[in-house]
């Protein structure tokens, strides 16, 4: 079987680090092992080239259930990873030759990585997003007797609009208020697209979906003020997850 | 609202898919790859995910070139000098096509379709 590396992520490495990735599986069921470069370590599997060649990944793309099995692959080993020591999450399919091309591909970017390892030391990526829930009913009106069928009917259909715009506003002033509430506690922010469509789960409209960069001693107060901040508004969903590995905070360092 | 978890371990492999795309595709470490998956737009996906009606080829345009050039991994390296050309036209036609498709998508009529996804994502 001809191999390629498949790379998950930059780390420093870390003791015990063997018994960490014993059972750990992979993209494609394969283990997972570290390769030391310059000063940094990487975390990869041997994958066959068969199915991580340009045209058996143009297949595999279209087909939910092997990008499902992979991204969740490659979440997995970048999230067992993270627990014991900071990590620089690669993009997914990161695919190499061999060895020698992925190690003078990180000695040119040492500076980079080793820079952004010191940044993200200890520090945690939360998301929350935040959601208008539908008008579950919109509030009763009392139609005046006499009045038609047809005007009935508008008037609960404007009443059901407002209901619903005036939800998605104080799910954005709620979003906003959070933003500002958690002022120093949070290291950085960045704004992903809400989520829309097939995979957005969940009741409501997903109105603002933010990544923040927690330290981890922080993360508990982090926590705790997105929830005080979420009980005090009917109407709006508000959901936390992490803690994920920095994903947001990495690269560019432009606000997205 | 959903339970908020604070150890590392305990998300799990539970996180929702689309928390978990949108990051690996669409965020991490670019580093160049011998392939590149720059051009993996996860939004194209996205959109395509919801419809799943159009192919929005994408992954066609990673720049890969070595497995094709290295007789060792490919069999196709022999024979892809002569035919990149026909290849090529190949590619440029069916993109035509699928543009063509897109197109016909967006339209009044099946407009809302798309419009969610790419709006959404486009005012934010």
């Amino acid at each position: 079987m001809t191999t390629a590396l498949y790379s998950y992520a930059v780390l420093l490495p870390f003791a015990g680090q063997d018994q960490a990735l014993e059972h750990l599986q992979g993209v494609a069921g394969r283990p997972v092992h570290i390769i030391y470069t310059t000063g940094l370590a990487a975390a990869v599997s041997d994958v066959p080239v068969a199915d991580f060649d340009t045209e058996a990944l143009k297949r595999h793309l279209e087909d939910l259930p092997w990008l499902e099995a992979t991204a969740r692959a490659h979440h997995r080993v970048v999230e067992a990873l993270a627990r014991h020591t900071t990590v620089l999450p690669l993009r997914l399919a990161t695919i190499h030759r061999d060895e020698e091309r992925l190690a003078a591909l990180f000695a040119q970017k040492y500076q980079a990585f080793a820079e952004s390892l010191a940044t993200l030391a200890g520090q945690l990526e939360w998301g929350v997003k935040i959601y208008a829930l539908p008008a579950r009913q919109a509030p009763a009106r009392t139609v005046a007797p006499g009045t038609s069928p047809g005007k009935a009917y508008l008037l609960q259909r404007r009443a059901q609009r407002q209901h619903a715009e005036s939800t998605e506003q104080q799910a954005l002033a709620l979003a906003d208020r959070i933003n500002a509430d958690l002022g120093t506690l949070v290291t950085a922010s960045r704004q992903h697209r809400p989520q829309a469509g097939q995979l957005a789960e969940g009741p409501g409209v997903n109105v603002a979906n933010t990544a923040y960069l927690v330290h981890r001693e922080k993360s508990g107060a982090f926590a705790s003020l997105v929830k005080q901040a979420a009980a005090a508004v009917p109407d709006v969903r508000v959901e936390l997850t992490g803690p994920w590995a920095p994903y947001s905070f990495i690269g560019t360092g432009e606000p997205s | 609202m959903s339970h908020p978890v604070y150890a590392p371990s305990a998300q799990g492999g539970s996180a929702n898919l689309a928390d978990i795309l949108e990051r690996v595709l669409d965020k991490g470490v670019v580093i160049a790859g011998d392939i590149k998956i720059n051009l993996l737009d996860i939004e194209l996906l996205t959109i395509k995910l919801r419809l799943l009606v159009v192919s929005v080829d994408k992954a066609r345009e990673m720049g890969i070139d070595w497995w094709e050039h290295d007789p060792s991994l490919s069999s196709r390296a022999h024979t892809s000098a002569i035919d990149g050309d026909q290849e090529r036209r190949t590619l440029q036609q069916e993109n035509q096509e699928l543009r063509a498709q897109l197109e016909g998508l967006q339209r009044p009529g099946r407009e809302g379709l798309l419009s969610d996804n790419a709006e959404g994502g486009a005012d934010r």
